[in-house]
Formats: C-alpha cells, sequence, structure tokens
C-alpha cells in the first residue's frame, strides 16, 4: 500500500537518508526505529507530503504521492507530530477540533465513545470536562493517540506518541493500536516495548 | 469664516515643544533622540513637498494624473508594508500592490460615487485626500495583519501541519491563522471606533472644523470614513493574505520561507 522507492533525502548538502527501498502492507503495523538523526521523522512526514524527497518517489496503492495527489492522501491520513498538543481551553475542545474540519465531521464521536475510548487507555471519566492545562503530558499524549484512533483514517503516521508515559500506559497503548484492524500504521518510536510489539520493524540507522 | 494661518516663526515656536519629549528621551537613554529629530524632519519636509504637489493637482484636476498619483501612492504603501514586516519583498510585492489597488478602487467608486457623490469621482480634491487616507489606515492594518499571519504560521508549524496532515483542506488549515491575523489587525479600530467622539476627536473632523466647515457637515464626513476605512482595510487585509498565500506555499502547502 505504501511503498518507499529508492528515497535519498539530502539536509544541509549531507545525505540524511540514501536509497531507501520499502514496502508496507495495507493494514499493517510498522515501526520505524532507530538511533536518532537517522531521517525516521522525516520519512515519516514524506508520507504526508511535509518533506519532498530529493531522490525517489512514494507510492500510496499505486498512485506516485506528488502534487496533483497529495490533497487526496492526506484526507486518508491521520497525523500526529511528536510532542503535539492541539492549543484548546478544554480536552472536550481538543477532541472536538479535528472533526470541525469538512471531511472529519461525518465522524464526530458522541461523549459516550470518547469516555470508552479513554476507559481503554486509562484515562478518568473526570478529564474530559477539564481545562488542557490542568492535565499532564501523559494524559495529554493519550488524548492526542485517541484522536488519531477516532479519525478512523486509512493511513495512521505517528511520531514518537508516547514518548511521555509510563510503562503501564505504553502497555494499554499497544493493546489500543492493536485494535486498529483496518488501519496501515507507521511510527517513530525509540520505546523498546513499543518497538518489540510490533510484527514489522524498519531499522533506519548506518 | 477663515481659519487663522500660522506663520513660519510660530511654526518654529511650534517645534520648541520637541525639545520636552526629546529631552526625556535622552535622559532615559533610550537612544531615539536621533530617530525623533530625523523623524519630524523627514515629516515636515514630505508635508511641505506633498502640500506643494496638491496644489498643482489640484490645479490641473486631471484624471489621469489623480489616477498615476493614487497609483504612486499604492506603490509606496505596499513596498512600506513589505519593510515593516520584513516578509521577501520581490515574492510579495505585487500580492499586496494588487490587494491594496483593488480595495481603494471599490471603497472608492462606492464611497465617492454613491455617498459623496461629486460632480467627477476622480475629482482631485475628494478622490486624493480621501484616497490617502483611507491607504494609510490599510497600511497599518496590513502591517499587523501579514506580521501575525507569517509569525503564527511560523511559530505553530506543527499545528498548521496537523491540520494538513488530518485531512484539512488548504482553506481550512490556515483558517486558525486567518482568524488570529483579523482579530489582532481589528481589535484596535474597533475599539477606537466604539470610543471615536468620546475620548477623542479624529483627525479628518478636526482638520475640516480647523477649516471651516460645520460641525454637522465634519461629523458626518467622519462617521463615513470610519465605516470606509475599515471596510477598505478589512477588504485588502482578506486580500492581501488570499493572494500572497499562492506566492508563498508551495504546490505541497509548505511555506516558502
Amino acid at each position: 500500500m505504501i511503498e518507499f522507492d529508492n528515497l535519498t533525502f539530502i539536509y544541509d548538502n549531507k545525505p540524511l537518508m540514501q536509497h531507501f527501498t520499502c514496502c508496507i502492507a495495507r493494514g499493517e503495523k510498522a515501526v520505524l526505529y532507530g538511533p536518532s538523526g537517522h531521517g525516521k521523522s522525516t520519512l515519516l512526514a514524506s508520507v504526508a507530503g511535509f518533506v519532498v524527497p530529493d531522490e525517489g518517489s512514494i507510492r500510496i496503492d499505486g498512485r506516485t504521492l506528488d502534487t496533483s495527489t497529495v490533497q487526496q492522501v492526506r484526507r486518508r491520513t491521520a497525523w500526529l507530530p511528536q510532542e503535539f498538543t492541539l492549543p484548546y481551553d478544554t480536552v472536550k475542545e481538543m477532541i472536538e477540533a479535528p472533526f470541525e474540519l469538512r471531511i472529519n465531521q461525518a465522524l464526530k464521536p458522541s461523549r459516550t465513545t470518547v469516555l470508552e475510548h479513554f476507559a481503554r487507555l486509562g484515562l478518568e471519566t473526570e478529564l474530559y470536562d477539564k481545562r488542557s492545562i490542568e492535565i499532564s503530558g501523559g494524559q495529554r499524549q493519550r488524548i492526542m493517540l485517541l484522536i488519531a484512533a477516532l479519525l478512523q483514517k486509512e493511513i495512521v503516521l505517528l511520531d514518537e506518541p508516547t514518548s511521555a508515559l509510563d510503562p503501564d500506559s505504553i502497555a494499554r497503548v499497544i493493546d489500543y493500536i492493536r485494535t486498529w484492524h483496518e488501519a496501515t500504521v507507521l511510527m517513530v518510536s525509540h520505546d523498546n516495548r513499543l518497538i518489540d510489539s510490533f510484527d514489522r520493524k524498519i531499522y533506519i540507522g548506518d | 469664516m477663515e481659519t487663522i494661518n500660522i506663520g513660519y516663526g510660530h511654526m518654529a515656536l511650534g517645534f520648541l515643544l520637541l525639545i520636552i519629549p526629546a529631552y526625556f528621551l535622552y535622559r532615559y537613554r533610550t537612544g531615539l533622540v536621533k530617530d525623533t529629530l530625523w523623524a519630524a524632519l523627514r515629516m515636515t519636509v514630505q508635508l511641505f513637498l506633498i502640500g506643494f504637489y496638491l496644489e498643482y493637482l489640484f490645479l490641473w484636476d486631471s484624471v489621469w494624473v489623480n489616477l498615476l498619483w493614487v497609483l504612486f501612492m499604492v506603490v509606496i504603501a505596499s513596498s512600506t508594508v513589505l519593510k515593516r514586516t520584513k516578509l521577501p519583498q520581490k515574492m510579495l510585492f505585487m500580492a499586496v500592490a494588487v490587494a491594496f489597488l483593488v480595495s481603494l478602487l471599490i471603497i472608492d467608486l462606492y464611497f465617492l460615487g454613491v455617498v459623496v457623490r461629486p460632480e467627477k469621482i476622480f475629482t482631485a480634491r475628494y478622490f486624493i485626500p480621501i484616497s490617502g487616507m483611507i491607504l494609510g489606515n490599510m497600511l497599518s492594518a496590513n502591517v499587523i495583519a501579514l506580521n501575525s499571519f507569517y509569525g503564527s504560521l511560523t511559530r505553530e508549524r506543527q499545528l498548521y501541519l496537523y491540520l494538513l496532515g488530518n485531512g484539512a483542506s488548504p482553506g481550512e488549515s490556515i483558517a486558525p491563522f486567518m482568524r488570529e491575523a483579523l482579530i489582532k489587525s481589528f481589535n484596535p479600530t474597533i475599539a477606537s471606533m466604539a470610543v471615536m467622539g468620546l475620548i477623542a476627536l479624529p483627525g479628518t473632523m478636526t482638520g475640516q472644523i480647523l477649516g471651516g466647515s460645520s460641525p454637522s457637515v465634519a461629523i458626518k464626513y467622519q462617521i463615513m470614513l470610519m465605516i470606509a476605512i475599515f471596510a477598505s482595510s478589512l477588504i485588502s487585509v482578506l486580500l492581501t493574505l488570499w493572494i500572497s498565500r499562492r506566492k508563498s506555499f508551495d504546490r505541497y502547502g509548505m511555506m516558502r520561507f
């Protein structure tokens, strides 16, 4: 489904990644791991068209990602950048914001659905009505992850979604992601437990 | 009623007022004394020159010369906006100039053609000062809006990418930044409009009264001008942001600078 064909990324006149080729099947859950500074996040961002490879191409369902297809691809992706939180006053507003976008409006979840996801991720019900400054980094990260799940996209791109989580919460996140049967997941992580839990591990390094 | 003329000697006495701010700016070592004196000198020379030009423009009163003069003002205003925002001049000049010209012409035609209705719409006495006043206000609104829009897009790049990466259309992905730019740019104008006449007597009205107009006529001009200024500033800000967006983003939606 996602094909990286002979990709090269150059950063500051130095090659960040060279001749990378790989294919990720539909519904597969793949993790990109390896030392920092070798292009994991760049590779992830390239699937959403945020970084354009200096050489090679990316194909999604056989169609090359370029200026004519990037918008269609982004309609099918859920993207969660590293350590990112939506800048809204309350948790409720944070969760609702991505569903204000035209493409996601029909999927707007009910409070009950959101709270079911809260429970699966070990988040207390009261959090839903709290102000966003009152919640911890770990809670915030799980909320951003559940938004990605609720968007029900075909391709889910996650950049270190568990960096602020304790081992128990990471275990819950692993179980949570395993239930996204339909979605193709591509994730960057440095967390060994998370990396081990993925069937497909892609090492990015020397 | 004749307006009292100010003699050059009395103007010189007026300049003495600058001694007070200059002294305190010097005493608190702000480094602004030289800038203040230079700005006062520039203002004086520029206004004398403009006064001289305007006398001739009013005398000739040719539609083409008037239009050319306004076009010149638009060019200066556009380049000033970009200098003040430190955005790339070459890339965005046309965007700002087109936005200014279009919004100025729309409002001028409506304001002069429908509200004031002089014998000739492009007559120098009305067309040039009103265009100047509208452009001056557009300039400050656009500086604030462009600074806010591109500044917040740079600061909150992650939010922009988050929206794009979760299915937002190009318009939806910049909407929060447009909203912030509009709020920052128009809040001061709305606040000053709300207290006008209570805590401040605006320049146009004061000028007209000093020039011999009756206060009731001056007030009507002031009200209509405030509305025209507000509408033209908003149209120009929207056009500037819309048009500049086409230049400043590549076809993947990434900012070029």
